[in-house]
C-alpha cells in the first residue's frame, strides 16, 4: 500500500475560476494562489499605488456619460468606453473607491487626466497579472 | 508636473511592470525592463516630433 502523501498546494489545484475572481478581486491575487508571493507582494503594490495615485489626482471612474461624449467621433467614444471598462479591471481598489463612494466623471484639466490615466493604468497592470498567474498556471500543471 | 515628465513616470511604471511576469532571472528582468523603456522613450520622441510635423 503507498503511503499517503500530503501535496503542497500547486497550481494543478486551483480551479480557474477562483484564480479568475480572485486575481481579479486582489491585485495579483492569482500569483498568491499558485504560489508566487513575491510577484503577488509587488504587483499589490504597484496596482494599488497607481490606483491611490489615480484618485488623489481626482481622475474619473465612472461610465463616461452622453453629455461627456457628445462632439467626439466613434473612434474617440469607443476608447472613453473602454477606458471606463478597464478601470473596473483594478478589482478590489475599484470596489472599495465606489463602496467609499467615491464617484468622478470627466473634469477637464490636466491632473484629472493625469489621475484617469493611472486609474487606466492600475486596471491594466491587474489584468496584466491575472493573464500571467492564468499561463503559469497552464504551465505548471 | 508637465506632460513629458509625467509621460516618463508612466513608461518607468510601465517597464517596471511589463518585467515582473513570467518565470525569468533577476538579470532578464532587468535587461527586460531596460529595453522596455529605451523603446517608450524612443516612441515618445518619435511620437512628439510627428504630432509636431503634422500640427505645427
Amino acid at each position: 500500500m503507498r503511503p499517503a502523501v500530503k501535496s503542497p498546494r500547486t497550481a494543478r489545484s486551483v480551479p480557474a475560476a477562483a484564480l479568475a475572481v480572485f486575481g481579479w478581486l486582489v491585485p495579483g491575487g492569482g500569483y498568491l494562489l499558485i504560489g508566487r508571493k513575491r510577484q503577488f507582494a509587488l504587483f499589490l503594490l504597484l496596482v494599488s499605488t497607481a490606483f491611490a495615485a489615480g484618485l488623489a489626482l481626482h481622475g474619473g471612474n465612472l461610465w463616461p456619460q452622453p453629455d461627456e461624449l457628445q462632439g467626439l467621433d466613434g473612434f474617440t467614444t469607443l476608447l472613453a468606453q473602454a477606458g471606463g471598462l478597464v478601470k473596473g479591471l483594478a478589482g478590489g481598489p475599484y470596489l472599495l473607491a465606489r463602496l467609499f463612494d467615491y464617484s468622478q466623471g470627466f473634469l477637464q484639466g490636466r491632473l484629472h487626466e493625469y489621475g484617469t490615466m493611472l486609474l487606466v493604468m492600475a486596471g491594466l497592470l491587474n489584468l496584466l497579472a491575472l493573464a500571467d498567474s492564468w499561463e503559469l498556471r497552464k504551465a505548471e500543471r | 508636473m508637465s506632460h513629458v515628465t509625467f509621460t516618463l513616470l508612466m513608461a518607468l511604471l510601465i517597464s517596471g511592470a511589463v518585467a515582473l511576469p513570467g518565470d525569468r532571472s533577476g538579470r532578464e528582468r532587468v535587461y527586460s525592463a531596460a529595453y522596455t523603456f529605451l523603446v517608450c522613450v524612443a516612441s515618445i520622441v518619435g511620437g512628439g516630433w510627428l504630432m509636431y510635423l503634422v500640427h505645427g
